[in-house]
């Protein structure tokens, strides 16, 4: 690690907006770390190089893809993961992370975060996608758990299709738990056990995020928009995630409607007291 | 085929509006109150709306020269027929503006095609690699016969822009939200426009004739020599020492290549 | 026609040359004081999967009956010109 990085505290962090870029360097608010996507930051030069050079002399950052298509049946788009290293390379972040998820097919992108079956299949596909990515990136990668609206037939539930991901790849996992959360109320995907069925060691980020409720007919979907703030059901499992996973980095994540800065900052403060409460109720993990 | 990858093939299309979700349905569990196919068609929203987006980012001008509804039905439609390939959106659209120029229901605003164009070039000038603009002292060191022979490289976030229309005008006065504050006479003549970015501003810089056939000749890597005499084609009068001067104070050179 | 091919064509560039060294002398100075990053703006790829809260709706979906006209005052400010532009 080159000396001169910038501690990784124990604060939560955010997602980079360009809209709070200035505000983030001129008040330098205490924040563990900042988010980008990484396709965002694939330009050549300009103006999104130079703020994030700036805001990565004073913040730990974290790079989070959201488009190299982990779960499509079809190789992986090299050309893609040379600039995701680019990007690993010119700013050394702390983590780097995917989704479990796929977006690319018979030559187009969809920019969506598409679900995949969970089934022996679509785990050989994606394990050997993630260990291609951790052997051309020279590190381990985390995945993220997907929000979704439909369900496949699957062999595997989510949470044991992930643990064996892991196994398989030796890749940590980002867990979102809006995404459980929506996944739950959208399929009925099962919360009980799901934190206890992923390793324990697995867990390299948490993020937190508002989703808007969506009526279709009688009947209440929920959109994994991020553009709200993250709702009382949420806090609590990541109370939950904390009692289980211990401190590890957590995340804010607004992708629309965005506020002020200080409203996240908030929220950053939220994520900051439930973990240090938890913390202080659980013998901290060895 | 694999069932995963016929299962995305039949997803990726139906995503792009080519398929209908009712034909997906038995793919998914068919979770009542809402039925699958409505389901499906949040992905399908979720995909088209997701590149829609990049559009309007590209193309603030054009969004606001059209409203937001015309606007949406029109990238819509282009994003179904011009998906991207590649998961990098910074330079999506490249053929956003041919495809307006074609779109039926623009055709009463003549200008539009232009104006994405101009937008397409800042936007490439913006993501394009970092620079140093060539110093107008680094010229000082050549005699007056190796300045005739020499090829100056334009700025590699060089873009050139032509219209015959204001698009310039067109083009500042929306950039802020509540519109032009002044009025722009669209009879007011065409633009010639340099579009690059030789620092950490993109800047558009309108020029004569002679002037823009004069930068022509010079990205083509011809000599001073040859750019003068295509320049004087374009515009007889053509000062070359003040036209010279005006673009290399302006930082429009990244390099300077003896013959 | 004013052509200039008797005209060193070499002493017009070392005149363009002199002309812009004095040009930017004092306009260097101005970029250097101004601690400056450019315009940042949003990104284009993003993990949301919805922005527009209208999932479900057909919004994108073609249908010719709902056919959106261009609003008629287009834009009040941008006048004259019609659908010929002027040369």
């Amino acid at each position: 690690m080159p000396s001169g990085m910038p501690p990784f505290s124990a604060s939560a962090g955010i997602g980079l907006k360009a809209q709070h870029m200035s505000a983030i360097l001129e008040g330098r608010p205490a924040l563990g770390f900042l988010e980008i996507h990484a396709e965002n930051y694939m330009g050549d030069g300009g103006a999104p190089h130079r703020w994030l050079s700036a805001l990565a002399e004073h913040y730990p950052l974290s790079v989070h893809g959201v488009g190299l298509s982990l779960g499509s049946d079809q190789p992986l788009d090299i050309e893609h993961l040379d600039k995701l290293a680019r990007v690993v390379e010119r700013y050394r972040p702390r983590l780097v992370s995917e989704h479990l998820a796929w977006s690319v097919m018979d030559g187009h992108y969809l920019n969506d975060l598409l679900p995949i079956p969970y089934d022996e299949e679509s785990l050989g596909v994606v394990a050997s996608h993630v260990d291609q990515v951790q052997e051309h990136l020279g590190r381990t990668i985390l995945v993220e758990n997907p929000a979704v609206y439909v369900a496949f037939d699957s062999s595997l539930a989510e949470p044991q299709f992930l643990a064996e991901l892991v196994g398989r790849t030796g890749c940590g996992l980002l867990l979102d738990v809006n995404n459980i959360y929506v996944s739950h109320r959208n399929v009925g995907l099962e919360t009980a056990g799901y934190l206890d069925a992923l390793p324990r060691g697995a867990v390299g980020e948490i993020h937190l995020a508002g989703h808007h409720v969506r009526t279709i007919g009688n009947a209440e979907i929920r959109i994994d928009d991020h553009g709200s703030p993250v709702c009382a059901e949420v806090w609590d499992l990541y109370r939950q995630a904390v009692a289980r996973f211990g401190a590890v980095p957590a995340l804010i994540e607004r992708d629309s409607d965005i506020p002020p800065l200080e409203e996240l900052l908030k929220e950053v403060e939220t994520a900051n007291r439930i973990r240090r409460e938890e913390e202080a109720r659980h013998v901290p993990a060895a | 085929m694999s069932r995963l990858r016929e299962l995305q093939s039949r997803i990726a299309a139906m995503s792009l509006g080519r398929l209908d979700p009712e034909t997906l349905a038995g793919d998914v569990l068919d979770d009542r109150p809402i039925p699958a196919a409505q389901r499906l068609r949040i992905y399908r929203n979720n995909t088209q709306l997701g590149l829609v987006d990049p559009l309007a980012a590209t193309f603030p001008v054009v969004l606001q020269l059209v409203g937001e509804e015309f606007f949406l039905r029109m990238a819509g439609d282009f994003v179904r027929a011009h998906p991207p390939q590649r998961p990098e959106l910074l330079a999506y659209g490249q053929e956003f503006p041919g495809f307006i120029g074609d779109y039926e229901a623009a055709t009463s605003v003549p200008y539009l095609a232009d104006v994405a164009r101009l937008e397409l070039a800042w936007n490439f000038a913006y993501n394009a690699p970092d620079r140093e603009p060539l110093s107008p002292r680094a010229l000082t060191a050549f005699a007056l016969e190796e300045l005739e022979t020499l090829r100056l490289v334009p700025h590699p976030t060089l873009r050139f822009v032509a219209s015959n229309w204001p698009v310039m005008a067109i083009w500042q006065a929306h950039q802020s939200e509540d519109g032009p504050d002044q009025a722009i006479d669209l009879d007011a003549g065409g633009d010639m426009l340099l579009v690059y970015r030789p620092r950490q501003e993109t800047l558009i810089r309108k020029v004569g004739a002679g002037a823009f056939a004069f930068i022509m000749s010079l990205s083509a890597r011809q000599t001073l020599a040859a750019a003068f005499t295509s320049a004087l084609a374009g515009e007889s009068d053509f000062n070359v020492s003040a036209e010279l001067s005006a673009l290399l104070a302006a930082e429009i050179f990244a390099e300077a290549i003896p013959s | 026609m004013k052509t200039v091919p008797n005209v060193h064509l070499g002493l017009l560039l070392a005149a363009a040359v002199t002309g812009a060294v004095a040009l930017t002398a004092s306009a260097a100075q101005a970029a250097d004081s101004e601690k400056c990053y450019g315009v940042a703006k949003a990104g284009k790829n993003d993990c949301k999967t919805d922005a527009h809260s209208c999932a479900g709706q057909t919004k994108t979906d073609k249908d010719p009956a709902s056919f959106v006209e261009l609003p008629a005052g287009l834009c009040e400010k941008l006048s004259g010109g019609s659908t010929t532009p002027k040369k």
